[in-house]
């Protein structure tokens, strides 16, 4: 597994690949103040990137890896500042 | 060999098999639709297979083949009977291709000729007159997305180009800047909306775009109620810009053409300027300035001053942002760029055009093509460097002794790697010079040629000029390779050629091509960076540890398994021997029956693993069926005969060493069932029967047996002539002649010594006749027997052991020897008392059960010069046995009780006691002979 | 950890010489010899790649990628076909029924990895 989840934070790391995006979609539906952490998160699934986009959560943690934060900060905090 | 070799020729052999059936069934009109996909399918992968390695000959062939299957299972056609010879003719090429690899260990000599006829001949059955139009690539996408953007004249306040909309500025100005001159792309990727669900990762295949400079993606999810979001329908949409050429963001996208659109980015597009006009911003003083700095290519001046200005502005205004892509040509120093931002500026500024002097002249450019022209050059010189070595080895080669066998072929070949090497360099002229200097010199003057290579070689030397595309080509190396082997061949001939030769060899080892020819050598190999050793093991292991239902297993390992577990079963013997000794010797009758109980368990397991160990060595009778249609089809077509084979019973299983002993037997009754048995058509047809003759081969299981029956509807034996035959050729008297039922006369042709082909057909008739299928099959413990009816046909009916692994024999002690006998020839066991024998016509008999027995004495049948012990009572011991139809009383000196034994067959000088079939260890670990009773009797 | 790349080929020399180019460079690999085995043996065995050859005995390719895609646990997993130079219609076919992509036969073992590289993450 590569997303941990609590109660306040989904931290994803390694690989999130699409088979782990229906309970990412589930835990964010669920979780409506959960924040996401990105840190330790190499590689994220176009649909795993599309259920963030969707429900806008602010990210606690951007992406160590550069080519990964390059996709994901601008998708994800353009969304941020529309909450 | 290596594995992947071993592998590919064993599965070749397979699959050339497969092949010749699924043709055979076409011919009979069999499923001829699924046939038909079979077929291809099993030419395709055997073609695929070849891919694997470098055999031209073979996957060209195969290429032909495959096509005109691919035709025939596409378009409903009718299949020609001379397409099915022409397939099995290709598929003998290939059994054929596949022994040489394996005799040559992977380096066969193919008849190439032999492999294009055969490739043409199958193109000739192509449907279509042409060649089939080889279904074609997807039409390339239309180039309409490529708009041109050319813009002669821009509006007043031209709105952005759509394609840099997307990026920032700095994306923008990286973009500009590291794409140098070369043209940048624009890429818009919309994945399509299932993409999730065609394994796709779209952002992904982005993140390993080549030659990546910016993207952003956008996301047309926004604003959707979170409830009611399908995370799994992609609705991203990426815009990318990048400096790699076209064809590698199309080989990238490849799996999805229809999703990309690109448009190259002309330079036109640059400058980018966003923000708002305002004319006055920057004086028309300090734009002079700017003008004159980069005119004076003061970079330091124009970069101050540039910083300078910028401080003071808005940097939204468009013409911060003109600076700031000044700033950026600036410290690219591309001049060009400088004067266009500087032009964009003025423009913003509503300046007049500022005229630059010539010093600023482009000069990147050509230095840049003149750097290209000294690399060629460079490269041109390293390639003449090779073509001179090249040249002198053969040259070299060529100086030796020309009045031996080889020099010919020796010429020859070194043309050929001179021609090569000239290709290579696309040296035309020289080509014409070397192929009418080799004529030459095959001719008459073998000078000629040294000749022209010595004006090559000068040649070579002051004409660097030429233009020169490659390195030396695969071809031209391989083809040295060759000729390395070659003279190689040549130096055997005499020893002091061969020093010669090997400096040669060794000069040409220290060539720059070398390394290369070794990689071509290593062809087979899958990379050369490993050792093979390594790539060995990884080979095996792959085997290994292969996931498929089957395993192919080293007949010799079986061997051994059966072995160690005929050595187990004997060891487990010795615990009853054990057992008793405890008891009687030791008086421990607690230990003899725990060892007792013991060996019970030991028992049952032992023989479940002989069991299991016998079945693997279990094949179905289709293992030599299996080339029965393709024989008799080419046999009956030779006879001009018309047979149709029926074979039941098939997957009926027997040992691996019965199956296999039946083969040549079961071949020549095919035979002899062809060529004596069924008749001609019409001869047929006058008998009244139909004109195809049947041939049947039944193989069914019965009990331990195998039974094996081939029947056919031919002319049938005539018991008349086969007794009169026996008799002319003395095997029957006068006697026997009156008294033989027809039966036991057909039988006569199972004796040794009668052949009933009145004249030696190439087929069958050599004189072995019948009665060498009748050897081999007693051989494996099997008996046959034939009946015929003259006119209606004849049945063969053979019948053998399952296994032949295990034989239960009778062991009985003559002359303080144990002997073993096959319990299947063993009718009972008497003691005969000695009054009870009486000597008739010199031969002794007894009654028994109202019947005439003959006796005869074990240790006199085995020339051991002692009498038979009798017990006590004065009774002998007789075993009564069958030796074919024959019924004798073998007159032993003790029953020593049956066991069953792991025969084994006698090897070296033992090999020639005729006497015995076999020996077999027993329990208390010696050796038991087991008497071949038809040899003594 | 290393990639689990699952191959499914009725050509014992194709699984071979795919299978040492895959090890050798650090995949796991698990291979099938035709479409019934595939999802027989793919039950509990989560690849990365699934590598199928198009013409089988008993199941061939095309079904086999259709029976994949319905189940839920390979919906989402990447396949590539196994296709000579001269099918690009079954290439197509594949396709539309799930298939990611394809190789061409045969495939040398540099580009076997960079295709592979292209499409699995980590890989």
């Amino acid at each position: 597994m590569t997303i941990i989840y609590s109660e306040t934070e989904a931290s994803l790391s390694d690989d999130v690949c699409v088979q782990e995006v229906d309970a990412l979609m589930e835990w964010l539906l669920s979780h409506p103040e959960g924040r996401i952490n990105l840190k330790l998160c190499r590689h994220l699934h176009l649909a795993a990137l599309q259920s963030l986009m969707c429900v806008k959560r602010p990210v606690t943690e951007w992406p160590d890896d550069p080519g990964l934060r390059y996709w994901v900060e601008p998708a994800l905090s353009k969304q941020e500042d529309h909450v | 060999m290596n594995p992947l070799l071993k592998q590919f020729v064993s599965e070749s052999r397979d699959l050339i098999q497969s092949i010749s059936e699924s043709l055979l069934l076409l011919e009979k009109n069999a499923n001829t639709r699924d046939t038909l996909n079979e077929l291809f399918r099993l030419i395709h992968t055997l073609k695929g297979n070849t891919g694997l390695f470098d055999f031209p000959d073979m996957t060209h062939v195969l290429h032909a083949a495959e096509d005109i299957m691919a035709e025939r299972r596409d378009v409903e056609a009718p299949w020609e009977q001379t397409l099915t010879d022409l397939i099995l003719e290709v598929m003998d090429y290939l059994s054929e291709f596949c022994n040489q690899l394996e005799i040559t260990d992977g380096n066969p000599v193919s008849d190439t000729v032999m492999a294009h006829q055969l490739a043409g001949q199958l193109r000739g059955f192509s449907l279509s007159a042409q060649p089939p139009a080889s279904v074609s690539d997807k039409p390339k996408k239309k180039p309409a997305a490529r708009k041109s953007r050319k813009k002669t004249d821009r509006p007043e306040e031209p709105a952005e180009s759509s394609t840099t909309a997307s990026f920032t500025e700095s994306e923008l100005i990286r973009a500009w800047f590291c794409s140098g001159n070369e043209s940048l792309l624009h890429l818009v990727y919309t994945p399509a909306s299932d993409c999730f669900f065609q394994g796709e990762d779209p952002l992904y295949s982005v993140r390993q775009l080549p030659g990546f400079v910016a993207g952003s993606l956008s996301f047309q999810g926004d604003g959707a109620a979170a409830e009611g979001f399908d995370p799994f329908q992609c609705q991203t949409r990426f815009s990318l810009l990048t400096q790699a050429s076209e064809t590698e963001i199309r080989e990238h996208f490849r799996y999805v053409p229809e999703q990309i659109e690109l448009t190259p980015l002309a330079e036109e597009l640059f400058p980018v300027l966003r923000g708002d006009i305002q004319a006055s911003a920057v004086s028309e003083e300090t734009a002079d300035d700017l003008c004159k700095a980069a005119e004076q290519n003061d970079s330091s001046k124009l970069m101050a001053l540039t910083d300078a200005t910028l401080e003071l502005l808005n940097p939204d205004l468009k013409v911060a942002a003109a600076l700031r892509w000044l700033k950026a040509a600036t410290d690219a120093s591309d001049t060009v760029r400088q004067q266009r931002c500087l032009q964009e500026l003025r423009d913003l500024l509503q300046l007049p055009q500022w005229t630059f002097a010539e010093p600023a002249a482009p000069v990147a450019a050509a230095s840049k093509s003149d750097s290209s022209r000294n690399l060629r050059l460079e490269l041109a010189r390293d390639d003449e460097d090779a073509l001179q070595q090249i040249l002198t080895t053969q040259k070299r080669l060529l100086e030796k002794d020309t009045r031996d066998v080889w020099s010919a072929g020796r010429i020859a070949s070194a043309v050929n790697v001179i021609r090569n090497a000239l290709i290579a360099m696309q040296k035309d002229d020289d080509l014409r010079r070397l192929d009418s200097a080799m004529e030459q010199a095959l001719q008459v003057q073998p000078a000629a040629l040294a000749a022209e290579l010595d004006v090559l070689t000068v040649a070579a030397d002051v004409s660097p000029e030429n233009t020169v595309s490659a390195t030396a080509t695969p071809a031209t190396v391989a083809s040295t390779a060759d000729n390395a082997q070659i003279s190689d061949d040549a130096g055997d001939d005499t020893d002091d050629e061969e020093s010669d030769d090997e400096e040669i060899n060794d000069h040409a080892m220290a060539d720059d091509t070398v390394p290369v020819v070794q990689h071509v050598q290593k062809a087979a190999d899958i990379t050369p960076a490993k050792t093979s050793a390594e790539l060995n093991d990884n080979l095996t292991a792959s085997v290994q540890s292969g996931s498929s239902r089957s395993v192919k297993v080293d007949q010799e390992k079986i061997d051994r398994l059966m072995n160690l577990i005929g050595e187990m079963v004997v060891a487990k013997n010795a615990l009853p021997y054990l057992a008793r000794r405890a008891e009687e010797e030791h008086g421990l009758r607690d230990l003899g029956r725990d060892i007792k109980e013991q060996f019970a368990v030991i028992n049952r397991i032992a023989e479940e693993m002989q069991d299991s160990i016998m079945q693997i060595r279990m094949m179905p009778f289709s293992f030599i069926t299996m080339r029965f249609p393709r024989l008799v089809r080419d046999i009956s077509r030779r006879l001009n005969k018309n047979v149709q084979l029926m074979i039941e019973g098939e997957d009926t299983e027997a040992d691996k060493n019965i199956i296999e002993s039946l083969a040549e037997p079961l071949i020549h009754i095919l035979r002899n069932s062809l060529d004596h048995g069924i008749e001609a058509p019409e001869v047929r047809r006058k008998a009244g029967k139909p004109a195809a003759g049947t041939l049947t081969i039944k193989a069914s299981q019965e009990a331990d047996r195998v039974l094996i029956e081939i029947h056919d509807d031919g002319k049938g034996i005539d018991p008349e002539v086969i007794k009169q035959k026996a008799l002319e050729k003395g095997l029957i008297d006068d006697a026997a002649f009156q008294r033989l039922t027809n039966r036991e006369a057909i039988n006569l042709v199972l004796i040794p010594g009668f052949s009933t082909a009145s004249e030696v057909s190439d087929l069958s008739g050599r004189g072995v006749g019948m009665d060498a299928v009748r050897c081999a099959v007693e051989k494996v413990n099997g008996s046959m027997a034939l009946d015929s009816e003259a006119g209606k046909g004849t049945r063969i009916r053979i019948s053998l052991p399952m296994s032949i692994a295990v034989t239960r024999v009778m062991i009985v002690e003559s002359d303080n020897q144990l002997l073993g006998i096959p319990m299947d020839q063993v009718l009972e066991t008497v003691r005969v008392p000695a009054t009870d024998i009486h000597t008739v016509k010199s031969i002794q008999t007894t009654v028994l059960r109202e019947r005439i027995v003959p006796l005869r004495s074990l240790n006199n049948l085995l020339a051991i010069d002692a009498s038979q012990r009798m017990n006590e009572d004065n009774e002998c011991a007789v075993l009564v046995v069958r030796v074919g139809i024959d019924v004798i009383g073998l007159i032993v000196d003790n029953f020593r009780g049956s066991a069953d034994i792991i025969q084994k067959p006698m090897t070296g000088v033992l090999n020639g006691l005729r006497a015995y079939s076999g020996a077999a260890l027993i329990g208390d670990g010696s050796v038991l002979m087991i008497l071949n009773l038809k040899e003594i009797l | 950890m290393s990639k689990m790349i699952f191959l499914v080929d009725d050509s014992a020399t194709m699984l071979m010489s795919i299978r040492a180019s895959l090890e050798m460079n650090g995949f796991k690999v698990e291979t099938a010899n035709d479409g019934i085995a595939a999802l027989d043996r793919l039950n509990g065995l989560r690849p990365d790649l699934i590598i199928t050859d198009i013409n089988m005995p008993r199941m061939g390719g095309m079904d086999l990628i259709l029976a994949l895609r319905a189940m839920p646990a390979f919906r989402f997993t990447p396949i590539l076909t196994l296709t000579t130079e001269s099918e690009s219609s079954k290439r197509d076919e594949a396709k539309r029924l799930g298939a990611t992509g394809w190789l061409v036969k045969p495939v040398p073992a540099a580009d076997l990895v960079r295709v592979i590289r292209q499409i699995v993450p980590g890989a």
